[in-house]
């Protein structure tokens, strides 16, 4: 049993709109975001766990199946009361969910019975209701779902390309499983799953709208008690060798011309502030060469390489980090040539002032569209509680982004342990 | 925080130019502004220059000639966001031109309101051009070498093909049936010239709708648009709207098309239509019906199809107002596909003769009010809506839209589904089955 503690509100200020964030730790150790957006009709609500597919065992050891995340996540929809979704929609509400490497998300939006439906959101989370029936019928629906990813090339790509860079890192694990390893799935490991890490400690709710704080606070402590339950999930980091798994990969699907997908194995920041520093360091990079217009992406633009389907993007976590950039093309050899070129080319070359600043501004822009609407603001809290990041941890880290900083940065990555992910049309 | 303006659910219109109207919705909600400027034309034997036009703009323009210097600008504007394309508006193609951009809580935030009024009549109005007067050829070369990779890759989303495939034999005879980026064989007959001749057409005689989305009112709206955004040249009669709206009835024999590729999951898409006219209150009863049967997942299709047999990942239904189109998708076990497909004729036969569920008609009517209601925080939706009631006539608000549907008996919904009919169904199908 926990013990009884309560905490005022904490105000925090976003340093570019100055708009007000407040934050607490409800009673039974549930952390409660809520953004006051007066004046909207919507207000979204999600709630998220710290639990996603990297996680793979139990905190006791046992090995769990990969996919049961994402299982877990479609399991949640059914109550004592029948589907939740069926509640939802009663009352007008649109609803949904979804599992990552690193979390998973539920969540609503709704522009009447607010109140209702946060309680059904709260419910959701406190139990796990299933049958066997139901757990076997949901392996149907799962492998459809994952027979419509097998389909999608930029899903296959960037699962390939994970594979070829990681060799012992869970994150080479697509997040839905197989057929193969959600069969054994059945209601004892997932009441286990559930009980391991979907305690209020573990869990997070955002609250973005126009909501009074104090009344989301109290369905919190409504629905599970003013006692801390359970405690926060602590991922310890995976063993993972700097070099990749395989330097290339390849396979053959029904698409109409070549996807050729390269990755860079990186290391990623200490600490909070660090690694919130070092991943808008790297998401900076990839703007400035291959945003549009940018240092590598404009050349291989106008030189015909590349077209609009040429994208990049810098992802990290607490024990992975990496950067990928990805094309549709002619021809597969010449243009990994011609793309490792233009990346020496850059690096040699240099990023300018003006660049900084342009990248600068882009980020600035993408950050005042938060505010925009409720779920975008939600996403950007859930964001800062994930990474225990300030509200202004973003802008401070764009302020203190330099030419030189950036330049070594670069270096770096041109230098780091590299994988390429090539899809090809099956004949 | 002050409480912000709320946004009327139907923009301020007024014509600026002939056959040129500008739609205000002002609102100081927003850290952004809106500007989108459609081109309404018919989806025909120009629909393939059309897409590549858009694509040329928004490479170049005459100020800043390179996709670089554009990119650079948009950074400058604090990563405003360009977008021109071509959409679909029933039998209509939309040549649309749109920009976002921070216009708060950044330094002198009016004037940079007008400089991205300035930059998206730029793009729109001046592009760069060759020698020959024509636009730019090289970047026309590199841009229809683009635009036939991107045909080709349409393929690659195997959901998407099967309704392209569908609605290509549904419509085969009508503008509808035509992909709105065009077709492959078309681009040898796009030149440099031809797409000038086709830009300075659409600039001179388009009808254009111009959205503007910000906080500003009409009088100042009206000045700066006609000052920063309007381009001169507008001919006195500029050309009819094209129709938008086209019905037919269903063919006699159903056409049943298969096509096979190196796939996991199977996707049908199955095409009903009548003669529902996208202006009557049939129209508003096949809406209910597409609803109840698979609007969503309170639909019959979800809760039959995926969560009680569990053959299907989606299920869906939706209506095609301006063409009285019903249209179900689902991607589906292949295994499985003969079953699903009873099941969807059984509970189309069910909806569509008047039997409506009342938890799934009850859940239709809420997520529209839902949808309704939240147009207030998204002008971007109004701005859709209000696109579509210009075209196709109907309730003159969304609430008005709401009060529609829930007017709509289960007597109504038995009579407009006697009128429509299957009429093309399209499989794609893994190669081994």
């Amino acid at each position: 049993m926990g013990t009884t503690l309560r905490t005022p509100w904490e105000t925090l200020r976003e340093p570019l709109t100055k708009r007000q964030v407040l934050r607490t730790r409800a009673g039974c150790g549930m952390t409660v975001w809520v953004a006051p957006m007066p004046g909207y009709r919507k207000a979204h609500a999600m709630i998220t766990t710290r639990y996603g597919s990297l996680d793979t065992h139990l905190p006791d050891g046992t090995q769990l199946p990969d996919g049961i995340a994402h299982f877990l996540e479609h399991k949640m929809f059914q109550t004592q009361s029948g589907d939740v979704f069926d509640l939802y929609a009663a009352r007008g509400a649109s609803a949904n969910a979804f599992t990552t490497f690193t979390h998973t998300s539920y969540l609503f939006t709704s522009t009447r019975g607010f109140d209702e439906n946060l309680d059904t959101l709260l419910e959701t989370m406190a139990s796990i209701t299933t049958t066997t029936e139901g757990i076997e019928r949901e392996k149907g629906i799962i492998g459809q779902e994952l027979a419509m990813y097998d389909d999608d090339p930029g899903w296959r790509g960037y699962f390939g390309l994970l594979q070829a860079l990681y060799r012992r890192h869970p994150v080479r694990i697509d997040i839905g499983g197989t057929a193969q390893t959600i069969a054994p799935i059945d209601a004892a490991i997932l009441r286990q799953t559930h009980s391991a890490y979907y305690s209020p400690a573990n869990l997070m709710l955002f609250v973005a709208g126009d909501v009074e704080p104090a009344e989301v606070l109290a369905h919190v402590d409504q629905t599970f008690g003013t006692r801390v339950l359970g405690r926060r999930h602590r991922r310890p980091a995976a063993a993972e060798p700097a070099r990749v798994a395989e330097r290339s990969r390849s396979e053959a699907l029904a698409i109409s011309r070549p996807h050729v997908w390269l990755g860079f194995k990186d290391v990623p920041g200490r600490g909070p502030a660090g690694r919130v520093r070092r991943r808008v360091q790297g998401a900076m990079l990839m703007e400035i060469l291959c945003g549009d217009g940018g240092l590598v992406q404009a050349p291989l633009y106008d030189e015909g390489w590349v077209d609009d389907t040429f994208g990049a993007s810098y992802e990290a976590e607490h024990d992975y980090a990496f950067a990928w950039m990805a094309a549709e093309v002619d021809a597969v050899k010449p243009f990994q040539r011609r793309l490792r070129a233009a990346l020496r080319d850059a690096a040699a070359q240099g990023i300018g002032a003006a660049d900084l600043e342009r990248c600068r501004r882009r980020f600035l822009g993408r950050h005042l569209r938060v505010f925009n609407a409720p779920e975008s603001c939600v996403a950007w809290m859930q964001g800062i509680a994930l990474e225990d990041a300030a509200p202004g941890a973003l802008v401070a880290a764009l302020d203190a982004a330099t030419v030189r900083g950036l330049q070594r940065r670069l270096r770096e990555l041109v230098a780091a342990p590299y994988a390429w992910m090539l899809l090809t049309p099956r004949r | 925080m002050a409480l912000a303006t709320r946004m009327r659910d139907v923009p301020v219109t007024r014509e600026i130019a002939p056959g040129v109207r500008l739609h205000l919705l002002r609102t100081d909600r927003f850290t952004t502004s809106y500007c989108r400027v459609a081109f309404h034309r018919d989806l025909g034997a120009e629909a393939t220059a059309t897409a590549v036009l858009a694509q040329v703009l928004q490479s170049a323009t005459a100020k800043h000639p390179s996709r670089k210097a554009l990119a650079d600008r948009l950074g400058d504007l604090y990563g405003a966001s360009l977008h021109v394309g071509v959409s679909k508006l029933g039998d209509r193609q939309l040549f649309v031109g749109s920009l976002d951009w921070p216009t708060a809580h950044v330094p002198r935030a009016r004037g940079v309101l007008v400089q991205g009024l300035r930059l998206l009549r730029e793009v729109i109005c001046e592009p760069k051009r060759g020698p020959a007067g024509g636009l730019a050829p090289e970047i026309v070369a590199t841009e229809i070498a683009n635009h036939r990779h991107a045909l080709r890759s349409q393929r690659d989303d195997k959901g998407r093909h099967a309704l392209r495939g569908c609605l290509q034999t549904l419509c085969a005879d009508e503008p509808y049936g035509l992909e709105v980026q065009g077709r492959e064989e078309d681009l040898a007959s796009v030149t440099p010239e031809g797409l000038a001749a086709l830009h300075g057409r659409l600039l001179a005689r388009a009808p254009v709708e111009v959205f503007l989305v910000g906080d500003l009112g009409l009088r100042e709206a009206t000045a700066v648009v006609r000052k920063h955004l309007l381009w001169p040249g507008r001919e006195a009669r500029p050309a009819r709207v094209p129709p938008a709206a086209s019905v037919r009835s269903a063919r006699a024999r159903p056409r049943h098309l298969v096509e096979h590729e190196a796939i996991t999951q199977g996707k049908v898409v199955l095409g009903s239509r009548g003669r529902i006219r996208a202006d009557s209150t049939a129209s508003v009863a096949a809406e209910t019906l597409a609803g109840v049967l698979g609007g969503g997942s309170y639909g019959r299709l979800f809760k039959v199809v995926r969560e009680e047999h569990g053959l299907c990942y989606y299920a869906s239904a939706s209506w095609h107002r301006p063409k009285g189109i019903l249209l179900v998708q689902i991607g589906v076990d292949p295994a499985q596909e003969a079953r699903a497909r009873r099941m969807i004729a059984r509970l189309t036969k069910e909806v569509g003769g008047g039997q409506l569920d009342p938890a799934a008609h009850d859940a239709f009517l809420r997520a529209v009010e839902h949808a309704v209601a939240a147009m207030q925080d998204s002008p971007r939706s109004i701005v859709a809506w209000y696109q579509q009631r210009l075209a196709l006539g109907g309730a003159g608000t969304p609430a008005a839209v709401l009060a529609a549907l829930r007017r709509v008996t289960p007597a109504q919904v038995r009579a407009v589904g006697s009128r429509i009919a299957l009429d093309t169904t399209f499989a794609l199908r893994p190669e081994e089955a």
